[in-house]
């Protein structure tokens, strides 16, 4: 089954707990839902770009590592209206889920 | 006429001696496929005691491309011809004047058989395969690097090749690694694509570069 939560939802939610490469948060978003919720690989970086542009993350690079051919990792971190966001988005899904839930 | 007689026969002996040989290696290696069977509790007691003394075992995966079966048979060989020298042996060699030290047990010496399934179901082998693929495909995305854009190459190529590279120590096959290697290409064609239609659509290259 597929989970509604768009992959820029999850990775969003995913920073909330410290800054991560993209390889490193996908491994996130699947073990904190119990691998309910795998990101594709394609959609992960189009959508880390797209909250970058949106100014809801920023990015820098690390330091070169061997595993990587010499390549630094991608490293990103939460802003602070990213954080506001995923707190909004938060309390908007817990409130639809309320909804939904609750009982007659 | 008599030089050129014995060159003929030095000739023909040489091709015999090749012949020879090739025979002998074609035989070698159908009686290395058809090797005899030996029970789970056997074959672990044989991984012990080839861990115990390592030395006389080339298990570390970096068999390359010679045939995996063929290297650990001149492995075995090796170590039987050339039994391992202990750690006390070492010693007593290099400082003579030192008093004997207390003998270590080894374990017994693998007989040929036991040794030899060892051989056929070979742990190692499919790891090796897997490494060898992810170090193919990793090679590959390297080479390919300069093509990309500077952020594309970094983050979304870096990461297919950290993620190629520690499919192997997963436990992953040579084929999905070479699935994922397929994926990881398109994915990387998707981003230059986008990077470049964000480039002409006039969006902010410069953060995304």
């Amino acid at each position: 089954m597929d989970v509604p939560i768009s992959a820029k939802a999850a990775l969003l939610h995913a920073l909330i707990s410290g800054p991560g490469y993209g390889l490193e948060l996908m491994d996130r978003v699947r073990d904190s839902t119990d691998g309910k919720l795998t990101l594709r690989d394609g959609s992960v970086y189009p959508a880390l770009r797209a909250l970058e542009n949106e100014g809801l993350v920023e990015s820098y690079d690390g330091e070169p590592l061997p595993e990587r051919a010499g390549r630094p990792r991608r490293y990103y971190r939460i802003t602070a209206e990213g954080a506001k966001v995923a707190h909004e988005n938060s309390r908007i899904a817990a409130g639809v889920f309320q909804l939904v839930w609750r009982p007659a | 006429v008599s030089k050129g007689i014995n060159k003929r026969a030095m000739d023909r002996q040489r091709a015999r001696e090749l012949k020879n040989q090739h025979r002998y290696h074609q035989r070698e290696i159908k009686r290395q496929e058809n090797l005899p069977s030996l029970r789970d509790e056997e074959l672990e007691e044989l991984l012990a005691q080839f861990r115990r003394n390592p030395a006389r075992w080339k298990d570390d995966g970096e068999v390359g491309v010679k045939p995996l079966k063929l290297t650990y048979m001149a492995g075995i060989r090796q170590a039987k011809r050339v039994p391992a020298e202990s750690p006390v042996q070492k010693a007593v060699t290099s400082a003579p004047a030192s008093p004997p030290a207390p003998v270590v047990d080894v374990g017994p010496e693998p007989t040929k058989l036991v040794a030899e399934r060892h051989v056929a179901r070979a742990p190692g082998s499919s790891v090796i395969r897997a490494r060898s693929a992810a170090k193919a495909a990793s090679a590959v995305f390297d080479f390919l690097s300069p093509v990309f854009p500077k952020r594309i190459a970094n983050e979304d190529l870096g990461d297919a090749i950290e993620d190629l590279n520690r499919m192997p120590a997963e436990g992953r096959p040579a084929w999905q690694i070479a699935v994922r290697a397929v994926v990881w290409f398109f994915i990387l064609v998707m981003s230059v694509v986008r990077f470049f239609s964000a480039a002409i659509k006039g969006s902010d290259v410069k953060r995304l570069g």
